[in-house]
């Protein structure tokens, strides 16, 4: 062989971890070709779920330049010791040497140019899923009013709220059912905060009692009632803007049918 | 032949470029968005379930005026969603429908990558606005990695003259002003694509001169 291999196997918990060492001392460029020969499944390096490039089922192809270095390498899980294992370890050692070189030819300089591949893709590419965070687990039936958005902008998903349109605005009116549960969510939150105040306002003992064994301790009594205080001031808030909008809403007038005939 | 509408920026009007294009070119549009889908859906099987392995891609297509492939608009759909398995699914559809037009979304991710693999051409929107042009000549280096060809962009919602010229100049394929027109933006909710229900308007007739620059057949 023109390609120089040496190896290392490291076992961890059941599994085999190879690393090679691979060099091209010749003058060319060389497509490499190697096998594992270790009896399991190869576990190439992947990224956002996709093999690296040039990993197989049984081991990896690729491109060494001259004089060019590479390390490489994979797991394996160690297979599972057959019958009973009754004195010690049944497992078989690894076979030596684990990987082979089964190809090495000089690489074509006419030849075909590889072409990109959805994996290459997705290996480039960042991760398009939105963040497990975001993906609330709220049990069955429910999730898609909760979870779902709907939006007539293109776009990040982790931008909804913030979206906006291209002349600058907030989006125009687009429904956005996740700020929708989340403000309904809150609200909830507020009301349940309220019903225990209410249950300690002007209580008697016995009422006084349960209420607060429901809500713990009289410290915690406490924070209810901070929390409350700024609920007030919040909900005030709100309430202003709220009414404010709905006025102004109220009150535009978009001449939709003249405005479509100029157009 | 799989053809990617794509553009860098959100909001530039790529789904009702996409659906009014798959119109022109009598076309099954569908919607790649996986995570802010915005072509109408209905109860049933989508995009998302078809990504994760739950639904065959025949069983989504929902019949229209234009035949569409709608995706799901759920978080939980777009994070179960595994992108490779679109290039299976638009095949799929080529294989019985022909003509496929996919609307891509924004942005460099791999969901926005894995259509331009898979498709034979791209076509990228671009807004008037000087701001937005270097997204779409972002998304178009990247329509180049994935070998991609761009058969042409469309300077979409122009109200007035663009520098059409530049824009094809800096993109480096042909530039087509798409008209703002209302009843383009309402298409997709009306269901009723521009060249069919206003043929003689100006959208139209950019929209067809777009349909005529993609090729009838893929690699």
């Amino acid at each position: 062989m023109r390609v120089d291999l040496s190896w290392t196997v490291d076992r961890v918990d059941g599994v085999w971890f190879v690393a090679c060492r691979l060099h091209n001392p010749t003058e060319v460029a060389r497509r490499v070709r190697l096998d594992s020969r270790l009896d399991g499944p190869v576990l190439p390096p992947r990224r956002r779920g996709v093999p690296e490039a040039g990993w197989d089922a049984t081991g990896l192809t690729l491109e060494l330049g001259p004089d060019e270095r590479r390390g490489v390498g994979f797991a394996c899980p160690l297979p599972s010791p057959r019958g009973p294992t009754t004195d010690g370890d049944q497992t078989p050692p690894a076979p030596d040497p684990p990987v082979a070189i089964t190809g090495c030819s000089p690489v074509d300089p006419d030849g075909p140019p590889s072409t990109p591949t959805v994996a290459d893709a997705v290996r480039r590419l960042g991760d398009h899923r939105p963040p497990r965070a975001v993906v609330t687990d709220v049990g069955a039936g429910t999730d898609v009013a909760s979870t779902s958005v709907t939006s007539t902008t293109d776009g990040d998903p982790s931008a909804v709220a913030t979206e906006e349109t291209e002349d600058g605005q907030p989006g125009d009116g687009d429904v956005c059912l996740e700020t929708t549960a989340a403000i309904t969510a809150w609200l909830d939150t507020v009301e349940g905060r309220i019903e225990r105040a209410e249950r300690l306002t002007n209580a008697d003992l016995e009422t006084a009692t349960a209420a607060l064994e429901r809500v713990g301790s009289a410290a915690d009594a406490v924070d209810v009632a901070h929390q409350v205080d700024a609920d007030v001031a919040r909900l005030t808030r709100l309430a202003d803007r709220a009414s404010s909008l709905a006025a102004r809403a109220e009150a535009t007038d978009v001449p939709v049918e003249a405005l479509e005939s100029i157009a | 032949m799989i053809l990617a509408v794509t553009g860098g920026k959100g909001g530039v009007g790529k789904t009702t470029l996409a659906y009014n294009l798959a119109a022109a070119l009598d076309a099954v549009v569908v919607d790649a968005d996986l995570g802010m889908a915005d072509l109408p859906t209905v109860r049933g099987p989508d995009l998302h379930d078809v990504l994760a392995g739950r639904a065959a891609v025949e069983e989504t297509l929902r019949p229209g005026p234009v035949d569409v492939v709608p995706c799901g608009r759920t978080l939980a759909g777009a994070r179960a969603a595994d992108v490779t398995r679109l290039v299976d699914a638009l095949e799929a559809v080529e294989r019985a429908h022909g003509r496929v037009v996919v609307d891509c979304p924004a942005g460099r991710r791999a969901d926005a990558g894995v259509p331009l693999a898979a498709a034979h051409a791209c076509l990228v929107v671009v807004s008037p606005r000087a701001f937005a042009l270097a997204d779409a000549i972002r998304t178009r280096e990247l329509a180049r990695e994935l070998e991609a060809g761009l058969v042409a962009c469309a300077i979409n919602r122009v109200v007035e003259p663009p520098p059409t010229d530049a824009i094809a100049d800096a993109l480096g394929a042909p530039a087509a002003a798409v008209p703002a027109d209302p009843r383009v933006g309402r298409s997709v909710v009306t269901e009723r694509p521009v060249v069919t229900a206003a043929p003689q308007s100006d959208a139209a007739a950019a929209i067809r001169s777009l349909a005529d620059r993609v090729p009838a057949r893929g690699r």
